[in-house]
């Protein structure tokens, strides 16, 4: 692990003094020690600050949106689909970046030690457990059940968009399938049902954001949302305008949710809202025989016209 | 004291909402929420959203208006609930966010008829925090798990009932109407102590002794813009804050009629300050993240003389990216340590 990240930071370092970047996209460390906050670099002076992330990582492809261009940004699996996904929203462009690409055993969400943060001295990945050092001694957990969400079903493997730095650390996490179960229980309700858990959930949000302003996929400069005149969504916040924001924001992303779950992780009252993406992914794979959805793809499934689609509307 | 056993409180919330509207927490799927009382409380885990939402509401209809040039203008004005306010377990943090709220909204020149109408005549209950988070600092700001300030009644919870203490008028008001659902005897000497020991380790980490001075020359510090790169912009920190009270004002026309409502809003958004004609006085993040935290650590000092924090770590546990006050006070003392270094 401390090879790896030994190697990321010469890497980093390198990309400043050959002139290939003039910012860097990283983690650090952050307020509490174990977990890990974004950062930019200006320069390779600051390459020691740059951390691997072992735990609660936050996804970084949306910060190249605002760091001076050529920007180097260092991806794992889930990163590096939002990084392919700005590229092919026309965002930024590969040209502009210098991608370094680590390999990622899954991210220790914190909130799922049952330790205080302030008792942990040490956390260590032990092959298939997280051991949690504490000055008491010793706990050992299966690692499966400390990841963040978004690792249960890592891509792990088929998504990177061509690294100009690839580092490869012990081990890998196997990719695994999407889990739809949670889909498959909202399909099964009848449309009352569903339409009572989502007004129970909406009912909660407080309109902050969040979601949106961490979604790879959300990339507008201006969000539509936001616009005064034509006011699409009123600042009122009422259930209707709720129901409004978060359908406009679900379908906006339909096709190009990456799956990465950062709206999830953000949303600071804990709405299920990848209940909603999820299932777009899984129609887009359904309805048009399409093999993991989240990968960007150069044809879009839902922009792309073809004069013999079959019109089954007619 | 009087105390109630805690599997009977919800009785006694029922019959309170006969005559109060009652806002309280509640369990909603994997989080505790304040909201307003609908058959559920949960007294035991701190909510994630703050309770001003009972005095302040995200959004309120001030009035309606209707006209055309034949008819001219009539309003009409928005309605105000009449049934008085009656918080239930606030923390000792959210408590005393009330009192630094009344500076804002009622002291002063002006002072804000429906904060004021729904303040007057409301009752807030707080319950002591005997299992405060890892992100609880309020001991920074002077408060503790036991502390009173801005409440009527204490609760203090042994696990098993509820013992009220009343601190005020309006508080003992409000236990002695609910009399027939408290019993008399006792006193949870044993949580007053629980409650007086209580350590907040985060709190050892954090002082905000000498902040408002030092951020006096720290306008123009780089430390501002190394710490907002990594905002979001969202506003998530700023509307679960106890604190935040910041809202605009706006219009839903409909045709010939149309309401205007207020509704929170939030400095870190990119349109908090856009004015007509596109000029924005805080166009990136650096100028509002910095607002956000001078205005809680050095303007408000300057203006109520409180910081404009309790410590009650709700950002904390809000923001994805590791960007509130606990980090923000870590980081300002930093840079200010280092000045001239």
């Amino acid at each position: 692990m401390n090879d790896l990240r030994e190697q990321l930071r010469e890497a980093v370092a390198s990309a400043f003094s050959q002139g290939r970047v003039r910012s860097f996209v990283c983690l650090e460390k952050g307020f509490y020690p174990f977990a890990s906050i974004p950062a930019i670099l200006h320069s390779g002076s600051e390459a020691d600050r740059v951390q691997l992330g072992l735990s609660d990582a936050p996804l970084l492809a949306k910060y190249l949106l605002d760091a001076p261009k050529p920007a180097g940004i260092v991806v794992r699996q889930c990163d590096a689909l939002g990084v392919s996904r700005l590229i092919r929203d026309r965002r930024v462009k590969r040209e502009d970046l210098y991608i370094v690409s680590v390999s990622c055993p899954g991210v220790v969400d914190t909130a799922k030690i049952p330790v205080s943060p302030y008792q942990i001295t040490a956390l260590e990945n032990a092959g298939d457990a997280l051991l949690v050092h504490t000055a008491l001694g010793r706990t050992e957990l299966p690692w499966a059940s400390v990841l963040l969400d978004r690792c249960l079903s890592c891509v792990s493997g088929s998504a990177s968009p061509d690294a100009d730095v690839v580092l490869e650390g012990e081990k890998e996490k196997l990719p695994a399938p999407v889990d739809y179960s949670g889909i498959d229980k909202v399909e099964h309700m009848t449309p009352d049902e569903r339409y009572a858990m989502w007004e129970k959930e909406f009912a909660k949000c407080i309109r902050c954001f969040a979601c949106r302003n961490a979604c790879p996929a959300c990339s507008c400069r201006k969000c539509s949302l936001d616009l005064a005149e034509p006011e699409w969504l009123s600042p009122a916040v009422t259930l209707p305008e709720q129901f409004m924001f978060h359908f406009t924001r679900a379908y906006h992303v339909a096709g190009r949710c990456v799956g990465c779950g950062e709206c999830e992780r953000a949303c600071p009252v804990g709405l299920p809202l990848m209940k909603l993406n999820r299932k777009f992914t899984r129609d887009i794979e359904t309805l048009f025989g399409v093999d993991d959805a989240r990968i960007p793809r150069d044809v879009e499934v839902l922009g792309t016209f073809l004069p013999d689609d079959p019109e089954e509307f007619c | 004291m009087l105390h109630i056993p805690k599997h009977k409180l919800l009785s006694l919330l029922e019959h309170a909402s006969g005559s109060w509207q009652v806002f309280c927490p509640s369990r909603q799927g994997p989080t505790v929420n304040f909201g307003w009382f609908e058959g559920m409380v949960d007294p035991d885990l701190i909510p994630v959203n703050s309770c001003k939402g009972a005095f302040l509401p995200q959004t309120e209809e001030l009035f309606t208006y209707r006209g055309t040039p034949e008819t001219g203008l009539s309003l009409a004005a928005g309605v105000d609930e009449q049934k008085p306010v009656l918080v239930f377990f606030a923390r000792p943090c959210d408590a005393r966010a009330f009192t630094l709220l009344d500076r804002v909204f009622l002291e002063g020149e002006y002072a804000d008829d429906r904060y004021k109408n729904r303040r007057a005549r409301s009752v807030v209950v707080t319950v002591g925090c005997k299992s405060p988070l890892d992100t609880c600092f309020c001991t920074a700001f002077g408060i503790g798990p036991d502390s009173k300030a801005g409440s009527d009644v204490f609760v203090y919870d042994d696990g098993t009932s509820l013992y009220f203490e009343p601190l005020t008028e309006e508080g003992a008001g409000f236990v002695s109407s609910h009399s027939a659902y408290l019993t008399e005897g006792g006193t949870p000497v044993s949580v007053m102590e629980e409650l007086r020991r209580a350590e907040l380790p985060l709190a050892g980490r954090i002082s905000v002794e000498g902040m408002a001075e030092a951020l006096d020359s720290m306008f123009d510090d780089p430390v501002w813009e190394k710490m907002s790169a990594r905002c979001r912009g969202c506003g998530a920190c700023t509307y679960l804050c106890p604190t935040c009270h910041c809202f605009s004002v706006f219009d839903a026309p409909r045709g010939v009629r149309g309401k205007r409502y207020r509704s929170w809003d939030s400095c870190q958004f990119s349109d908090f300050m856009l004015m007509a004609g596109g000029h924005n006085p805080r166009p990136t993040r650096k100028e509002r993240v910095r607002q956000r935290f001078m205005h809680k650590f050095n303007y408000s000092v300057k203006r109520q003389g409180d910081y404009l924090c309790v410590g009650c770590g709700r950002c904390i546990r809000a923001c994805s990216v590791g960007l509130h006050a606990a980090s923000a006070l870590f980081d300002l003392k930093e840079a200010g340590r280092c000045k001239g270094c």
